[in-house]
């Protein structure tokens, strides 16, 4: 090949390449709108990321609320190339009628139906493996409550689209729920998206994290001895607030009947109430330690000061005052004795020395009349007409009647005098946890107003402590070890559909704080209309105030206050460690003998029906094998029993139980 | 090889040259494309492995919820509830508590 030749090919080569170069420089230099918006359709796309909603946690990290993802099956009918089986088989699957899935696809007119919305990863799975063409899923997010019915009024639930409908979930929506992303990807012929300037976008972005104050344990402790008062009692309902004392945290707060969240919309608006915020009622003797405190914080009265309750029966205008029970009719009463033995004439006696706006201004103080402030919607102010009040009504409302309040405001006024006076706005949300960045946002105690002076916050406690010792009103909610006060209240309850009282209808609440030398804890008991022999708070309230203070203490390891021999078990010292051990051998001895002293088996004996805790204390000081399999009780012994015991060997098969949930 | 021979295949080697830097251009940026592919499966899965570590944790929380606890201790496995004086409280002060 010539030289010259050569130069040819080059240039035509390079003229070519040239042209290229030129014509993309040209391209990218003085771009072609039209052409430019077509590239930019193409290649590029908005998509939206929907977040995931926040967990919601107990004050221990556990969970009470999660989103996990879901996975919501839809079909393109004009893809789908045999309507007929895959509704065939979608309808078996999921056992629904075939007409309902057939009519969906068959219509090829539509490019786009929903067939099943938030199926778990085991279906998706399922479906995935057919390999149907036109069948394909839409990445969703389920919310799960773990604990189903486990402080259900509290958290709430959401609706179909996720959104809060009540409750916590409601309160803090904007929080749970944070905000979507919207995305522009860039995508290749085939649709996949394309990672860009080295970006990509693997994880959903999500609300915050929300970690209450709630005690999980606690929690189901409360509701637990709620449902098994309120089935002991054939009562209507039954109600608990445990706050802490220093900060008004709520630790529980619980209501039964009660809802499962993960069906909530199959339950009536009635049975989704929160009653301990939702519900407003006249709380009765509860209240006599605000018309105590209110009358000591003026100076008025002092505990020992003594007070006619004329020989229970005072006459007000034309009503007549009576004490709740005969046995509390007494000639005169110290006013630590009015609150021990819960007496109305006493308290209306306080309440006439006050006046009518002072005793107003008191409840006024403790919070009554208006919301607490907690962090939940739809909270009730309670009842608290203004005054000029005439006498009647002051004496009844010194007493807990005339005046309706939420549970959660009993709660927290108590909160009050346990901590020394101050009152607190109570509050249920402890931190916002911001699931990106990692920041954690706390909340801070919120001090609403001081009430009462420390001295006399004393004075209220020591009075109280006086109502649960023996003979008084709330002996049964004393808890072994430790000092507790508080305060019965049973009250009529108000007809709702007319004036007056329900005839035979009580509320039997407790109210107090345990240890009541250094509080830890706050509970408000309530149990609507228990029906069963007795109504009496001190009989149905008290107890459960009493396991629910004594599981709390026990859980936190508080040291008891009141130790007497009888509830010690002595844990030995160092230097007597010697002597113990010295003991316990004796002991073990004596069992070896005791042991050895049992009658030997010849024969297996009858062992069917019995658990194994039971076999193996049957077969004490026998010397014999035991194995055994299975769970639950003896179902068959081999050899069997009645047959010789020669080989000294014994197997057991328990009869398996499975779970049922 | 002479200067001539050098210079006769000195604008081929030019082309081969500039052939070869078009097309490792080309084949960096379809290694680009390959590797970002590769990188979103990689994604993917460790999305859906965060999905599946979150539905352990929710099936932990419902194996650990103190109902479903309290359910097998009294129904599969032959426990009764505590009586009263049962329970003994450790205080960690030297006392133990009979409750």
């Amino acid at each position: 090949m010539s030289k010259a030749r050569l130069i040819l090919v080059v240039l035509f080569v390079m003229c070519l390449w040239a042209l290229m170069l030129g014509r993309g420089a040209y391209l990218q230099l003085n771009p072609d709108l039209p052409l430019a918006e077509i590239k930019q359709k193409q290649f590029n796309r908005m998509i939206r990321v929907a977040p995931r909603r926040g967990d919601i946690l107990d004050r221990e990290g556990r969970e009470l609320a999660v989103s996990i993802t879901a996975y919501s099956l839809f079909a393109d009918p004009q893809i789908i190339e045999d309507p007929y089986a895959v509704a065939q088989k979608i309808a078996r699957h999921f056992k629904i009628p075939f007409r309902s899935v057939h009519k969906k696809i068959a219509n090829k007119n539509q490019r786009f139906v929903w067939l099943r919305r938030r199926l778990d990863r085991s279906e998706y799975e399922v479906i995935k493996g057919w390999g149907i063409r036109g069948l394909a899923f839409k990445e969703e997010f389920k919310r799960i409550y773990p604990g189903k019915t486990l402080a259900a009024p509290v958290i709430g639930f959401v609706g179909r689209e996720q959104q809060g409908l009540s409750g916590v979930e409601k309160k803090f929506e904007d929080t749970l729920s944070g905000d979507g992303r919207q995305l522009r990807v860039q995508r290749d012929a085939r649709g996949r998206v394309l990672v860009k300037d080295g970006h990509v976008f693997a994880s959903s972005p999500g609300g915050s994290d929300l970690i209450l104050t709630l005690d999980k344990d606690l929690q189901y402790w409360v509701e637990s001895h709620l449902e098994a008062a309120v089935h002991e009692h054939k009562a209507a309902s039954a109600l608990a607030v445990v706050l802490d004392p220093d900060t008004s945290e709520v630790l529980a707060m619980a209501n039964y009947p009660s809802f499962d969240a993960n069906q909530a919309l199959q339950y009536s608006a009635q049975a989704r109430r929160n009653k301990t915020i939702h519900d407003v009622f006249e709380a009765g003797s509860v209240m006599k330690s605000f018309t105590v405190s209110g009358a000591i914080s003026r100076g008025l009265i002092e505990p020992n000061t003594k007070i006619n309750t004329e020989s229970g029966q005072f006459k007000i205008g034309n009503r007549v005052i009576r004490e709740a029970d005969k046995k509390h009719a007494f000639k005169e009463l110290s006013v630590s004795d009015i609150l021990a033995h819960s007496s109305n004439v006493g308290t209306s006696k306080i309440a006439l020395m006050m006046t009518d706006k002072k005793l107003f201004e008191t409840l006024q103080d403790f919070g009554f009349g208006d919301k607490t402030g907690v962090e939940l919607s739809g909270e009730a102010r309670g009842l608290l007409s203004s005054p000029p009040w005439r006498d009647h009504l002051a004496a009844n409302i010194s007493f807990g009647h005339g005046i309706a309040v939420t549970a959660l405001q009993v709660a927290n006024a108590y909160a009050a005098i346990a901590n020394g006076g101050v009152l607190h706005e109570p509050y249920l949300l402890k931190e916002v946890r911001d699931i990106e960045s990692g920041q954690m946002l706390s909340t801070e105690k919120k001090v609403i107003r001081r009430v009462m002076s420390p001295k006399d916050a004393n004075l209220m406690k020591m009075m109280l402590s006086s109502v649960v010792l023996e003979g008084r009103s709330g002996y049964k909610a004393r808890v072994d070890g430790f000092p507790v006060a508080g305060k019965t209240g049973t009250a009529q309850k108000v007809d709702p559909n007319g004036r007056g009282y329900l005839k035979g209808h009580y509320i039997s609440s407790f109210a107090g704080f345990v240890p009541a030398n250094n509080p830890k804890y706050v509970i408000y008991v309530a149990v609507d209309s228990p029906m069963k022999k007795d109504y009496y708070a001190s009989t149905v309230a008290a107890p459960i105030f009493r396991n629910i203070a004594q599981y709390a203490l026990r859980r936190d390891r508080t040291i008891p206050v009141y130790v007497s021999n009888q509830d010690l078990i002595r844990i030995e010292d160092r230097e007597n460690k010697d002597r113990s051990v010295k003991e316990n051998k004796v002991k073990k001895e004596n069992l070896q003998t005791w042991s050895q002293a049992q009658p030997k088996w010849q024969k297996v004996p009858d062992l069917k029906g019995l658990t194994l805790r039971e076999v193996l204390k049957r077969l004490q000081g026998q010397d014999l094998s035991l194995s055994w399999s299975g769970e639950g009780r003896v179902q068959s012994v081999s050899p069997p029993a009645g047959s010789s015991l020669s080989q000294g060997k014994l197997r057991v098969q328990l009869s398996s139980t499975t779970l049922s949930e | 090889m002479s200067q001539q021979q050098v210079n006769t295949i000195k604008p081929f080697v030019s082309i081969v040259l500039m052939m070869c830097f078009l097309f490792g251009i080309a084949f960096i940026k379809m290694e680009n494309r390959r590797m970002g592919y590769s990188f979103m499966q990689l994604a993917a899965i460790e999305k859906d492995l965060r999905n599946q570590q979150r539905e352990r944790s929710l099936q932990l929380a419902q194996m650990t919820g103190p109902e479903r606890v309290q359910f097998v201790a009294t129904q599969r496995l032959p426990m009764k509830k505590a009586q009263e004086g049962q329970i003994i409280q450790m205080t960690g002060e030297g006392l133990a508590f009979v409750q």
